[in-house]
C-alpha cells in the first residue's frame, strides 16, 4: 500500500503526459492495488451513453484550449465548465462497417466500450468483447461490494429485429461482462435500490443474518457442484453458457462474503427513500434518469461500487421526447437530411440529455469527501455517443465529454482536439482512465496508445 | 444407416477424391453404439482441414477452378462497380473472394446474389454492360449447386441448439405449473435480449450475477407463497361488557354516573328485546365455540325470563334464566361454526307484566363471552401445498423419508427428467442442515427446494450432446417432452407428458398427434399467442410506442391494449379451432370490442369484451390490416409505407429487403413537401440505387395508406385523396387493402414458407441455417396437404429432424 501512495503522490507532482509511460510500467509491476490516492479517497468511473449521434452544429464549436462559453447543446453544463473537458476528434473504428455492411447503430453501442468489431449475427455466437467498465471492475471490483453496476433507462426491444442482421443484444447493452455475455441492465430504480441495500438491515438479528448467510452459501455450493459436474458432459457452446452461470455464482458468493465481513462495521445507509417499484413511464424520462443518477451517486458515496454504466436509451431508439416538444421518433429524426427543422428537434433531444448529465454532475459536486474535495473531483464521467452524426452514421468526430478531475490527475476546463486525420481511437482515452483507476493495461480493443488528457 | 453413404455421394459430385476419403472413413468406423447416436460424418485424417469438420452438404475444396475462371470475372465485371469495399451497396460486398471456401463461409450473401439475379433485379438494367442470359444462368446454377444446395434424401444436419436458459415468460409459466402459484415472479427480472426476432434464442440468453440474485430472491418468494400453511388458530376467550353491547330497545341499556364520577352501564330488560354485539364477531376457523352470558332473571307470572342465544338470527339454545339478581349465573351454549363474521345476540323472548302488582318480568345481562375454537378442524391445504408436499411425517413415516419423497418428486418435475439418487442425497444434506438449525419440516424443505430453483438443471433446458461432436443424436423422450411443452406452452411438461415420456411412447404415431392436439386445445397454449404471436406480429412492441396525440387524437391506453388483445384473440382463435393459417392473410371476420369496433368503423358492437364479428367489407380481416400491425410500422407522427412494406416482406413473404445505405435522407415531416406522402416519396425516389428495393417496398406500403399511423381509416392525407393502388415488381396490380390482401393470398406458398420459418425458429430457439431447408420444405408440404391447418404445421415441426435431433457441433 505504501509504494502505491508514493506512486500517486509523485504522479501528482508531474506532468501527466510525461509521467504516464513510467506510471504504466509501475502500475503493471505493482499488485492489483486499489485506485486510492494519497488521502485514501477512491476513484470512480462512469460511462453515460446517448444514442443516434448529436446535432454536430450544436455541439462545442470553439477553439482548442481553455473552454469558452458553453452554448447550444452544452449550455446546461455551464456551471460545470471548470469540471470537464470536451474531447473532439475521437473515433470508433470498430463501429464502422469494415466489410460487415449496414448496422451502424448496433455497432456504435456494442463497440463503444469494447473497441471491438461485433460479430454480425442475429443470435448464433454473439461476440464483441469485454467492455472497458468490466475491465476496471475485474481489476478493482473486489474492493467494493459490487464490482460494477449496470443501470438503464430503456429496456431492450422485446420483439422483431433491431438493426440490420445484428441481434438486439448489441444495440441494447453497453456493458459486456465477457466477449459473448452482455451485462443485463437494470431499468427499475427500486430493484437497484433493493440490490444495493439488501442484506444490510441493521435491525436484523445477528443469528437470523448468520442463518440466512449459511443458507445462501449452502445453496450456492450446491448449484456450483451441479454446474461443475454438468460442464463435463456438455459441448463447447453449452460450456460457455455454463461458464457465465458459474462466474455469476462466484461473484455472488464473494459478495455474500463481503457483506459478512462488513457486518461488524457500520453499514452504509441510504440517504434517500426507496423508489417506487416498477419502471417509470416513458413520459417521466427525466425523473427516471435522475433517480438513476441519484442511485449512482449514492453507490459511489457509500463506496458500494466504483464503476457504473448508464445508457440513456438503446441505440437506434425511436422514442419521442414530448417533454421537450419533440413528438417525433428520435431515430426517425436523426436521419435529418440537413432539414433545419429536424436538426432543431435533434438539438432539443441532445440538450435534454445533457441537462440530465448536468444534474448528475451537480449531485456529484455537492457530495464532500473526507478530505474536503468533492465526489466529482474524484470521479471520471465519460459521456458520449458511438455515432457522430445520426444522418451520416459516421463513427468519427464523436461527441465525447469527460467530467471530473480523476483525483486531481486531470486538468479540466479545456477543449482537447485530436486531429481528425489521426482517427484517434476512443479506446486510447479509456487506457488513460484505466491507469487512474488502478487497472492499467497495455492495450484495449483497438487502442494504439494512452491518450494524453 | 443405409442412407448415409448415399448422402455423401450426392453432395460430393464435384470433388470425388475427398468424397472417397470420407466414405472410407465412414465405412471403417463400425457403428457399435447402442444409443440412438448416429455419426453423421466421422472426421478423417484425409479431410483437408481437420479443424473444420466436413459437412454432409458442403464440399471442401481448396482449388476449384470454376470459381476463379467463371465466377470472379462475372463478379468483377457486373457487380464490383457497386459492391466493392467502399460503396458496399445494399450492405453487400463481393470484393476480396479468392476461392470457393471463402464464398461458402458467406453463404447467405451468395444466396442473396443468387436470388437477385434470378429475380432480374441485378445487375441493374441501367448498367451499360449486361451479362448474357447464359452467363446469369451459369452463376445462379453454380451458387445453387456448390454453395447452397442441400440434399434432403438422407438424414440431413439437424443443427444444434445451444443450452437455453428459461426466459422471463417461460420462468413465470414454469413456476406456475411447478409450484402452483401464479404471480409472475420474473416481472422484475432484466429483459431478455432478442435474436432472430425472438427472446428464446439459446445463444442470446445470457447469465449475469444480477440474474442469479433475482433467481435466489424469487425462489424465496415463491416458496413462501407455495408452502404457506396457515397456523392453526389459537383458542381465545373474548368477553364483551355492557358498554360494548348494544340493545333493542335502547332503553334496556342504562348509563349511570357512580358517586366516584365514573359512568357505569348495565343492561336490564323489562320488555322483550335483545342484547347484541354491535359488530359481527369473527370466527377465525371452523370448529366448536362456546357462547355464554352471565345474567339473572325475576320470576313474575310463574315463569322466569326465557332467553335465547342467537347466531345470525338462528336460535342456538334457549334458557330459563333462574338466577337471582344478587347471584347471577353463567348460561352457555356450544356449537360448531364455520369461519367468518357472524351476528351474536342474546334475546329475551317472554315479557310479562303482572296486572296487579305492575311488576315486570326482568332479565339482566352482565357480559357476553365467546370462547373458541375449541377443537378446530384443520383447514384444507392450499393447491400448492397439496402439489408440493406429497408426503408428511407421521407415526409411520420419518421426517427424512417424507422429505426424500417430497424432494424426489419436486426435483423430477423441476429438472424435467428423473432425478438421480446422488442428486437426492445432496438435496437431503441441505434438508438436514436446515433441520439442525431447528427448522420444522416444511421450513426445512425450503432450503433444498430453493437450491433446486437456482440449479442449472432447472434454469437451463439441458440436452445431452453426442459424444462425438460431429455425430447426431436423437434427443430422449424427456428432452422431447420438454421441447414440446416449451414450444406450445412456454412451460414445463405436465403429468401426462411426463408419463408418456417415462413409458417411452410419446413419439408413437397417434400418441404424438393426440398430444399435440390436446396441448393446442389446452388454455396453456395461450402462451403461443403471447410469446410467438407477440413477437412475430411485434405486439410486444406496441406497449412501448408513443404515437403523438396531436396527430392522432384517438390514441389512448384503451386503444393500445385493445389492438394487442384483438391480434391475440385472432391468433388464439386460429390455434384453438385449428383453422387454416392462410386466414392470417385475409378473412371476413375480426375479434373486436366496442373500442376497436369504433376505431374500425364497424357498427353494432357494444361492450368491452372481444367477440368474433363479421366484417362489412374487405378493408379489414387478417393480420396485415390490424391496428397493431399498422401502428407498429408507423412513426410517432406519420405513417411509414416503407416500414409497412418491409414488415410484409419480413413477416408475410419472408423476403426481407437489404437495409438501406447510410446517408440517405428520410422524409421531412408532412407539410414541408407538397402532396400526399406517396407523392413526396415518389419525388424522393430519384436515387436509382434506392429504386430496386423501394420498387418492392413502397407499393406494399402504399396499398395500406388508407390506414393512418394508428390504424384508423382515412380517405385523405394532407388534404389530398389517397391513392392506394400499386404495382409489384412481378406485375401484380391492386387497388386498396382488400385487393392487396388478395394479391398476397396469391403468394401463399411464400407465406407458408415464411410462417414455417418463424414458427420453427421459435420452436427450436435458434436461428435457421441453410441446411434447415429440408425441414422447411417438409413443413410447407404438410401445410399444403392438410388445408393449412395450424396443427398440421405444428405436427410437421415436431416431427422434423431439427426438432427431434441434435448435432454435437454447429456446422459453419
Amino acid at each position: 500500500m505504501k509504494s502505491h501512495i508514493t506512486r500517486r503522490t509523485m504522479l501528482k507532482g508531474l506532468g501527466t503526459s510525461i509521467a504516464l509511460p513510467w506510471f504504466e510500467s509501475l502500475g503493471l509491476a505493482a499488485p492489483a492495488a486499489g485506485p486510492t490516492i494519497a488521502n485514501g479517497i477512491p476513484q470512480r468511473l462512469a460511462f453515460l451513453y446517448v444514442p443516434n449521434g448529436v446535432n454536430q452544429a450544436g455541439w462545442y464549436r470553439g477553439e482548442e484550449g481553455k473552454l469558452g462559453n458553453l452554448t447550444g447543446i452544452l449550455e446546461p453544463l455551464s456551471p460545470f465548465k471548470d469540471d470537464l473537458n470536451v474531447l473532439s476528434g475521437l473515433a470508433l473504428d470498430k463501429g464502422r462497417a469494415n466489410g460487415d455492411g449496414p448496422g451502424d447503430h448496433a455497432r456504435a453501442m456494442s463497440s463503444f466500450l469494447t473497441g471491438r468489431q461485433p460479430r454480425k449475427t442475429s443470435g448464433a455466437d454473439i461476440r464483441v468483447g469485454m467492455s472497458a467498465d468490466q475491465h476496471v471492475a475485474q481489476a478493482v471490483g473486489d474492493q467494493t461490494r459490487f464490482r460494477s453496476l449496470e443501470l438503464g433507462i430503456e429496456p431492450g426491444q422485446q420483439a422483431g429485429n433491431c438493426d440490420s442482421g445484428y441481434s438486439c443484444a448489441y444495440s441494447s447493452n453497453l456493458s459486456w461482462r465477457g466477449e459473448s455475455t452482455p451485462n443485463a441492465k437494470e431499468c427499475d430504480p427500486k430493484s437497484v435500490f433493493d440490490r444495493l441495500f439488501n442484506g444490510t438491515d441493521p435491525k436484523e438479528l445477528k443469528e437470523a443474518r448468520a442463518k440466512r448467510e449459511l443458507y445462501n452459501k449452502s445453496v450456492l455450493d450446491f448449484v456450483t457442484e451441479d454446474a461443475k459436474s454438468l460442464n463435463k458432459t456438455l459441448g463447447y457452446n453449452d460450456q460457455n453458457k455454463l461458464d457465465e452461470y458459474l462466474s455469476s455464482v462466484r461473484e455472488v458468493e464473494q459478495r455474500i462474503e463481503k457483506i459478512r465481513q462488513a457486518s461488524n462495521s457500520p453499514l452504509p445507509k441510504p440517504n434517500m427513500p426507496a423508489p417506487k417499484p416498477g419502471i417509470p413511464p416513458r413520459d417521466a424520462m427525466q425523473d427516471h434518469v435522475r433517480i438513476m443518477c441519484d442511485l449512482m451517486v449514492l453507490a459511489f458515496e457509500t463506496d458500494l461500487t466504483r464503476v457504473v454504466t448508464l445508457p440513456f436509451a438503446n441505440d437506434g431508439s425511436n422514442r419521442n421526447y414530448k417533454m421537450v416538444d419533440v413528438p417525433d421518433g428520435h431515430h426517425d429524426l436523426s436521419h435529418h437530411g440537413s432539414d433545419p427543422k429536424k436538426l432543431e428537434k435533434i438539438q432539443k433531444i441532445n440538450t435534454f440529455h445533457v441537462t440530465q448529465l448536468a444534474y448528475l454532475l451537480g449531485k456529484l459536486k455537492s457530495v464532500k469527501e473526507a478530505n474536503g474535495t468533492s465526489l466529482l473531483d474524484n470521479s471520471m464521467i465519460v459521456y458520449g455517443s458511438g455515432l457522430g452524426d445520426g444522418n451520416r452514421h459516421n463513427h468519427d468526430e464523436l461527441p465525447i465529454l469527460l467530467a471530473g478531475k480523476g483525483g486531481g490527475t486531470i486538468k479540466t476546463g479545456r477543449h482537447i482536439v485530436y486531429p481528425k486525420r489521426a482517427d484517434t481511437p476512443l479506446m486510447n482515452l479509456f487506457l488513460a482512465l484505466f491507469q487512474r483507476m488502478g487497472a492499467p493495461t497495455k492495450s484495449f480493443g483497438d487502442s494504439t496508445g494512452v491518450l494524453s488528457i | 444407416m443405409a442412407l448415409r453413404p448415399a448422402l455423401f455421394v450426392i453432395s460430393v459430385a464435384t470433388v470425388a477424391s475427398f468424397a472417397a476419403g470420407w466414405c472410407v472413413a465412414l465405412a471403417a468406423k463400425p457403428d457399435t453404439s447402442p444409443l440412438p447416436v448416429i455419426p453423421a460424418v466421422a472426421p478423417s485424417s484425409e479431410a483437408p482441414q481437420p479443424s473444420e469438420a466436413p459437412q454432409p452438404v458442403a464440399i471442401e475444396s481448396a482449388e476449384d477452378p470454376t470459381f476463379k475462371q467463371k465466377i470472379i470475372p462475372y463478379v468483377n465485371t457486373y457487380c464490383m462497380p457497386c459492391h466493392n469495399m467502399d460503396k458496399a451497396a445494399g450492405g453487400l460486398i463481393l470484393e476480396g473472394y479468392q476461392n470457393e471456401l471463402q464464398a461458402r463461409k458467406a453463404r447467405k450473401e451468395w444466396e442473396s446474389v443468387q436470388h437477385r439475379i434470378l429475380a432480374g433485379e441485378m445487375p441493374p438494367k441501367k448498367h451499360k454492360v449486361q451479362p448474357t442470359k447464359s452467363e446469369n444462368e451459369f452463376v445462379v446454377g453454380w451458387i445453387e449447386n456448390s454453395l447452397t444446395k442441400v440434399d434432403c434424401t438422407g438424414g440431413g444436419d439437424p443443427g444444434r441448439v445451444t443450452l437455453r436458459r428459461l426466459n422471463r415468460a417461460e420462468y413465470n409459466n414454469t413456476i406456475r405449473d411447478l409450484c402452483g402459484v401464479d404471480f409472475k415472479p420474473a416481472e422484475d427480472f432484466p429483459s431478455d435480449d432478442v435474436g432472430y426476432g425472438f427472446d428464446n434464442i439459446g445463444d442470446v440468453l445470457s447469465f449475469q450475477p444480477v440474474l442469479l440474485e433475482k433467481y435466489m430472491a424469487a425462489a424465496d418468494k415463491i416458496l413462501d407463497k407455495a408452502l404457506f400453511i396457515p397456523p392453526p388458530p389459537k383458542k381465545d376467550v373474548q368477553t364483551r361488557r355492557p358498554q360494548q353491547i348494544s340493545t333493542t330497545p335502547r332503553e334496556a341499556k342504562i348509563r349511570k354516573t357512580e358517586p366516584n364520577g365514573r359512568t357505569s352501564n348495565r343492561i336490564l330488560f323489562s320488555s322483550e328485546g335483545s342484547a347484541y354485539l354491535p359488530e359481527q364477531f369473527n370466527f377465525p376457523a371452523k370448529g366448536d365455540y362456546i357462547i355464554r352470558f352471565r345474567g339473572w332473571g325475576s320470576k313474575v307470572g310463574g315463569d322466569y325470563p326465557k332467553v335465547v342465544i342467537r347466531v345470525d338470527g338462528m336460535d342456538i339454545k334457549s334458557f330459563s334464566v333462574d338466577a337471582a339478581e344478587n347471584k347471577p349465573q353463567v348460561y352457555e351454549a356450544r356449537g360448531q361454526f364455520a369461519p367468518g363474521g357472524k351476528r351474536i345476540a342474546v334475546a329475551f323472548t317472554n315479557e310479562f307484566v303482572d296486572k296487579q302488582t305492575k311488576a315486570a318480568r326482568q332479565f339482566g345481562v352482565e357480559y357476553i363471552e365467546i370462547e373458541g375454537p375449541i377443537s378446530p378442524t384443520p383447514e384444507e391445504d392450499s393447491a400448492s401445498v397439496k402439489l408440493l408436499l406429497v408426503a408428511r411425517p407421521n407415526q409411520n413415516v420419518s421426517a427424512n423419508k417424507a422429505a426424500e419423497k417430497v424432494l424426489t418428486k419436486f426435483a423430477d418435475r423441476a429438472y424435467r427428467r428423473p432425478v438421480k439418487p446422488e442428486e437426492v442425497q445432496r438435496l437431503m444434506q441441505l434438508f438436514e442442515l436446515a433441520q439442525k438449525q431447528g427448522e420444522p419440516f416444511e421450513k426445512a424443505l425450503r432450503l433444498p427446494m430453493k437450491a433446486i430453483l437456482c440449479s442449472p438443471h432447472f434454469l437451463y433446458r439441458i440436452e445431452e450432446d453426442p459424444k462425438n461432436p460431429d455425430s447426431v443424436r436423437t434427443i430422449n423422450e424427456w428432452e422431447f417432452a420438454t421441447r414440446l411443452s416449451y414450444f406450445l406452452w412456454s412451460s414445463m411438461p405436465d403429468e401426462e407428458l411426463f408419463q408418456l415420456a417415462a413409458k417411452g411412447t410419446l413419439r408413437q404415431p397417434g400418441v404424438l398427434e393426440a398430444q399435440v392436439k390436446r396441448m393446442l386445445k389446452d388454455p396453456k397454449s395461450r402462451a403461443l399467442s403471447e410469446n410467438f404471436a407477440g413477437q412475430w406480429l411485434q405486439l410486444r412492441n406496441v406497449q412501448t410506442l408513443t404515437p403523438d396525440k396531436g396527430y392522432f387524437p384517438g390514441w389512448d391506453d384503451a386503444l393500445k391494449n385493445g389492438m394487442v388483445r384483438e391480434a391475440e384473440a385472432y391468433f388464439e382463435y386460429i390455434v384453438q379451432n385449428d383453422r387454416s393459417v392462410l386466414e392470417f392473410l385475409d378473412s371476413n371476420y375480426a375479434f373486436l370490442n366496442d373500442r376497436m369496433a369504433k376505431h374500425y368503423g364497424v357498427p353494432n358492437v357494444t361492450g368491452a369484451e372481444f367477440r368474433q364479428v363479421k366484417l362489412p367489407d374487405s378493408r379489414r380481416g387478417g393480420i396485415i390490416t390490424m391496428a397493431s400491425t399498422l401502428t407498429v410500422t408507423s412513426n410517432p407522427t406519420r405513417t411509414s409505407p416503407v416500414k409497412r412494406g418491409k414488415w410484409i416482406l419480413e413477416n408475410i413473404l419472408g423476403t426481407p429487403p437489404p437495409p438501406p445505405a447510410p446517408d440517405v435522407p428520410e422524409l421531412p415531416p408532412t407539410g414541408q413537401l407538397k402532396g400526399t406522402l406517396r407523392q413526396q416519396m415518389e419525388q424522393h425516389r430519384e436515387n436509382p440505387s434506392c429504386a430496386t428495393c423501394h420498387a418492392k417496398l413502397d407499393p406494399l406500403g402504399f396499398g395500406l395508406e388508407n390506414f393512418d399511423g394508428i390504424g384508423g381509416w382515412r380517405d385523405q392525407d394532407n388534404k389530398q385523396p389517397i391513392d392506394s393502388s400499386g404495382v409489384l415488381p412481378d406485375g401484380a396490380t391492386f387497388k386498396g387493402p382488400g385487393e392487396l390482401k388478395k394479391v398476397l393470398l396469391g403468394k401463399s406458398d411464400q407465406f407458408r414458407r415464411c410462417f414455417a420459418e418463424k414458427l420453427l425458429t421459435f420452436s427450436l430457439g435458434r436461428g435457421l441455417e441453410y441446411y434447415d431447408k429440408c425441414a422447411i420444405d417438409d413443413i410447407v408440404a404438410a401445410s399444403k396437404g392438410n388445408q393449412d391447418k395450424f396443427s398440421a404445421i405444428v405436427m410437421a415441426i415436431v416431427r422434423s429432424d431439427p426438432f427431434q435431433k441434435r448435432k454435437g457441433k454447429r456446422s459453419e
